[in-house]
């Protein structure tokens, strides 16, 4: 019986977070703590003579001064986690300041004499990949390139009607979670507590042994609330390296709290793409062929990029093209490094896949929605000319609900265009991958008081996960929701784990809770069987309690819990193992692949910003466990997607320096800015799961950008190839 | 975000702030904070002293007179929005957002004369008047004062004490103020003040602001306007006139061709606001 599932039940989470009592890692105190202050490279290229501290060490509190500290960690720069021989982007960390406050630490910061000499910088992407200036010493600028294939596009584009080239670019962000990023590490001998603003307490534990392995133990990784991540908090960060080895040298608590400034120069900057696309449309309006060269700005680092991967792969989308090819180059740049952002990969993907939809529609004279269809994929499972296998749904379906209602924008679009505003109805398909594995932790524990605790390997930071856990276990065992509570983020609580990114945890982590669940019926089964002295076989579990149909006997699951526990100093005489809990481990051998349509009635004013009249989006994520939230993940995705489509945009000069150094520079919006979102979902496309949900993390963040830079464009009948719009440019 | 060491003194009265700023050379007056903190923390500048003025209670006022309206230069950007005054109070208003409008204040805007400030776009207008004390008591007009951009006529010693504004009884006003995003400081600020007889305008003035070192008035529109009927043509030539007096850098906030562009949109949208009062 579903008592819960389905249902817009409020977050769990919300009252303590809403009423200033979370507890973020600078809320934490420990007695002798020691506050890490960075010296970081003010200059994109240098090269690193020496780092003189001593004056520095005078300074009344400071402890210690760290230079030159290089750990081997992969895909990171030679020069990690500090710069010992080149600067190689602003923001990059050269020396750490311990000291007995923050003020005297920032202070010594200042006496700090660094002797380095400027070498060119490399910052344009396209400049970068012609290999002339070098951005790290020694190493070629191309630091990635694959080329991932299918069918014979040149041919099919050299015999399409209408061929078309465009450059479509798409700008690096900064992903503006409202905590900055912080660290603090506990030492003891033998083991190290870290509490840490992150998206994955496991992993992090981990990289951080990988590393520390032969100094300490154990690392136990407790993730403290998390105020926003946005996928840049799932990796360690050099300032965490740093934070740890400075607690093992000195045996002392070390805590380090990014300010804005730091945040915004060295928290990974997302998207940062450009797309050189060539492709051939017939004027029936079918999409023959694909050419795309794909530069990604991976900054002075080369973990980026698979979200080039990731973009390269998904770039077909949900249209059946087969002939395409994508050149993927990675390039080095003097810029803070590149990781992922909500969506991470599929919303530049999308945006690319989509552009070229409407641009063909326009060239041929078609209308884009009539275009698109031509194209769509019918059947599912399909498999992409990449290989992606597109698990199931029924797009057109969807598709042509969103038709129905983009129809009745473009009217008034129409309307008010006969006005003489500036008005365009722009509309987005759009299909994500999603539930990054490999798989998920859950265990479902039964205390003696009958009151039901579960652990998750998943990590959430703000979405609302638990709450929809909960249902989920509240269904299943068949008890009041507020007598389960979902724990999460410690590594001692459970042995592994991955984290919350990718649109993954209510499916994988709820899936792995499902079927602990069931472990734990089986078990109260068991062991009703030797309290209500009956065969195991005679008993099933129903609406909370193990009843014996024939005898009309039963016993509720705090009964046998509280049952379990009855005597103190006792002895156990049953047959049956006590203990009434679940593990369980849950993977999906396919990624899932969620699907939805946005749409967007804008206004571009006289004064060359936006007015965004009407905005709806319609997704299928499969089982929609608790519509409220999944509502909430498009309504925060939209307004980010609008952001990045709008007014977000991390820009340096053509030397390296960074223009958009603090909040007063950054195009973040404010809610002032925000405007009303409708939403619907549908239930077609469920997953292999138990629980057949999807996930919805991501997809508004997918969806928004291309139908808003659509509508936009449509309004002022000028082709936009470019996020953010900067729309002080175009009108 | 950690500002360097410095020492901190309150000033009991005003003679003590002077006194002290003048033999502290790199001493600075601390009034709102709300520019002069964050360039603390930022380590842009290290005053040795803060010599925080907010205790001074006879540059705290607000004095609506029959010709003129003397304003003390602590009061908040909150206190001018609620003080009725012609444009200024409508400028208040607009300025950052509310936390900033209780701490800020005026007399801070025009000693820190940030070119994308709100207020000095009306303060051009209104011709504005600013007291000024050290040693010696001077007044001085706001254009005289604001010398350049982030450069006041202050000497060593000297604190701004009031700033007077003529009453402008029967105008009708209006700033215009664009802004990417709520809180933000101004693409273009533009301030109008009107006086109408029927159709026809009698006076008009109109001051720019973010699109040049310091505020300026835009003069030959203002004479375009001036004893003319009211009609749309005048209104589009004048804000077209206004865009000349628009010299603005090119920068994250935009284009310097985008600024120009929307200064005249944003005349234009000051002035009709004006008239519709
Ligand atoms: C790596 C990464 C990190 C992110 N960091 C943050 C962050 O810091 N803060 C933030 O607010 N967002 C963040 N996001 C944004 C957002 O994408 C998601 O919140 C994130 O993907 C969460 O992953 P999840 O596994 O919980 O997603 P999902 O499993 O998709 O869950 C997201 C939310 O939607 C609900 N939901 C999902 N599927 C269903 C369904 N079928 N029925 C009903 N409800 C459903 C879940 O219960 C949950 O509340 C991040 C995105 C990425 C890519
Ligand atoms: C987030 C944010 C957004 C903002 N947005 C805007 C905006 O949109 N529009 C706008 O106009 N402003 C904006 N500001 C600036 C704000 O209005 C400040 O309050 C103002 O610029 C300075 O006033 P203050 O009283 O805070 O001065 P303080 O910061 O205390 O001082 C500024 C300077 O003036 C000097 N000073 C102060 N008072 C006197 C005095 N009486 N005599 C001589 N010298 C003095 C100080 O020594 C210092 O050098 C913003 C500020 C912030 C933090």
């Amino acid at each position: 019986m579903k008592k819960y599932v389905g249902q817009r039940i409020k977050r769990q989470e919300d009252p303590r977070l809403i009423t200033g009592e979370g507890r973020y890692v600078d809320d934490l105190e420990f007695p002798g703590t020691l506050y890490l202050a960075i010296l970081r490279s003010t200059v994109p290229h240098a090269k690193l003579n020496r780092v003189d501290v001593s004056d520095a060490l005078k300074i009344n509190g400071v402890v210690d001064v760290i230079t030159g500290l290089k750990f081997k960690v992969e895909n990171r720069p030679d020069n990690f986690p500090m710069a010992s021989t080149e600067l190689l982007y602003v923001g990059q960390p050269i020396a750490a300041v311990l000291s007995t406050d923050r003020y005297s630490a920032y202070d010594a910061l200042d006496s700090i004499q660094v002797d380095y000499d400027v070498l060119p910088s490399v910052i344009d992407p396209e400049e970068s990949l012609k290999d002339q200036k070098r951005a790290i010493e020694g190493k070629s600028n191309i630091a990635y390139k694959k080329t991932y294939s299918s069918g014979n596009p040149e041919e099919k584009i050299s015999s399409s009607d209408v061929k078309v080239e465009e450059k479509i670019e798409i700008n690096r962000v900064y992903p503006s979670a409202m905590e900055p990023r912080g660290i603090l590490s506990i030492y003891q001998p033998d083991l190290l507590t870290i509490y840490a603003s992150t998206q994955s307490p496991h992993y992090m534990r981990r990289y951080l042994l990988d590393v520390f392995g032969s100094m300490v133990k154990d690392i136990r990784v407790v993730q403290a609330d998390v105020g926003g991540a946005f996928g840049s908090k799932l990796f360690p960060y050099a300032e965490d390296y740093i934070a740890v080895y400075s607690s093992l040298k000195t045996k002392r608590p070390v805590k380090w709290i990014a300010t804005r400034s730091e945040d915004i120069r060295t928290t990974y900057h997302g998207r940062g793409q450009i797309h050189k696309v060539k492709f051939g449309v017939n004027k029936d309006g079918s999409l023959v062929g694909i050419n795309d060269q794909l530069v990604i700005d991976l900054g002075a680092a080369s973990h980026g990029t698979y979200l080039a991967d990731i973009s390269a792969t998904m770039l077909p989308g949900p249209y059946k093209i087969k002939d395409i090819v994508v050149d993927v180059y990675g390039v080095y740049t003097n810029k803070t490094p590149l990781d992922q952002y909500r969506g991470a990969g599929r919303p530049e993907a999308t945006f690319v896949i989509e552009r070229i939809m409407d641009i063909a529609a326009d060239e041929i004279g078609m209308d884009p929605l009539e275009l698109r269809k031509k194209n769509i994929v019918r059947e599912t499972p399909y498999i992409n000319p990449f290989g992606l296998k597109y698990d199931n749904g029924d797009y057109l379906n969807l598709f042509e609900k969103a038709e129905k209602a983009f129809r009745g924008l473009e009217e008034r679009e129409s309307v008010l265009r006969s006005e003489g505003r500036r008005v365009g109805a722009g509309f987005s398909f759009y299909l994500e991958q999603n539930n990054f594995g490999p798989w998920e932790s859950a265990s479902v524990r039964v205390r003696g008081d009958g009151k039901v605790i579960v652990i998750i390997g998943a990590s959430p930071h703000g979405q609302g996960t638990a709450t929809g856990i909960a249902q989920i276990v509240a269904d299943e065992l068949g008890i009041d929701i507020n007598d389960v509570e979902v724990v999460w983020g410690d590594t001692s609580l459970i042995g592994e784990g991955y984290g919350t990114y990718g649109s993954r945890s209510l499916t994988l982590a709820g899936n792995a809770a499902l079927i602990a669940s069931r472990k734990v019926k089986d078990k109260a089964i068991r062991l009703a069987a030797q309290f209500m002295r009956s065969d195991v076989q005679e008993l099933k579990y129903d609406d909370g309690k193990v009843i014996n149909p024939k005898s009309g006997e039963s016993m509720s699951l705090r009964e046998i819990a509280a049952k379990s526990m009855s005597t103190l100093g006792g002895t156990w005489n049953y047959k049956e193992e006590p203990g009434l809990e679940g593990t369980a481990y849950f993977g999906l051998d396919n990624l899932t692949f969620p699907y939805g349509s946005h749409m967007a009635l804008v206004e571009v004013r006289e004064d060359g910003l936006l007015n965004v009249l009407e905005y709806y989006a319609i997704d299928d994520i499969g089982t929609v466990v608790n519509p409220m939230l999944a509502e909430g993940q498009v309504m925060g995705g939209v307004l980010q997607g609008y952001g990045e489509a709008t007014s977000e945009e991390v820009i340096y000069d053509k030397e390296g320096n960074l223009l958009t150094g603090s909040f007063a520079e950054y195009g973040i919006l404010t809610a002032m800015e925000a405007f009303n979102i409708k939403w619907e979902y549908l239930e077609k496309g469920k997953s292999a799961a138990p629980l057949p949900a999807k996930g919805i993390g991501e997809g508004a963040t997918i969806g928004t950008p291309p139908a808003v830079v659509r509508a936009t464009e449509k309004a002022l009948n000028k082709r936009i190839t470019r996020l953010p719009m900067r729309l002080s440019s175009v009108i | 975000m950690y500002p360097p060491k410095l020492g901190y003194v309150i000033a009991e009265n005003l003679e003590e702030a002077t006194d002290f700023l003048e033999k502290h050379e790199d001493a600075k007056a601390l009034a709102g904070g709300h520019s002069l903190i964050p360039m603390l923390k930022l380590r842009i500048i290290r005053p040795s002293y803060l010599v925080d003025i907010r205790r001074i209670s006879n540059l705290h006022f607000i004095s609506p007179g029959s010709d003129e309206i003397r304003i003390g230069s602590l009061s908040t950007h909150y206190e001018i929005s609620k003080a009725n005054i012609p444009l200024l109070s409508e400028t208040a208003t607009k300025i950052a957002d509310p936390q900033v409008r209780n701490m800020g204040t005026i007399g801070g805007v025009i000693s820190q004369l940030d070119p994308s400030a709100d207020y000095p776009a009306s303060l051009i207008a209104m011709d504005a008047k600013v007291k000024v004390k050290g040693k010696t008591e001077r007044t001085v007009s706001f254009k005289d004062f604001a010398k350049d951009m982030f450069t006041p006529d202050l000497n060593p010693g000297e604190l701004v004490t009031e700033i007077i504004v003529p009453a402008f009884k029967d105008y009708k006003f209006s700033y215009q103020k664009l802004e990417r995003k709520a809180g933000d400081y101004a693409i273009v600020g533009v301030a109008v003040l009107l006086k109408t007889d029927g159709e026809s305008i009698k006076d008009v003035r109109i001051g720019l602001t973010a699109v040049n070192n310091t505020a300026v008035r835009a003069t030959e529109a203002e004479n375009m306007l001036k004893d003319t009927r009211i009609s749309e043509e005048i209104i589009e030539k004048a804000s077209a006139k206004v865009m000349d007096y628009a010299n603005p850098v090119s920068d994250i906030r935009g284009s310097a061709e985008y600024k120009k562009k929307v200064t005249k949109v944003m005349a234009k949208r000051a002035i009709l606001e004006a008239l519709k009062r």
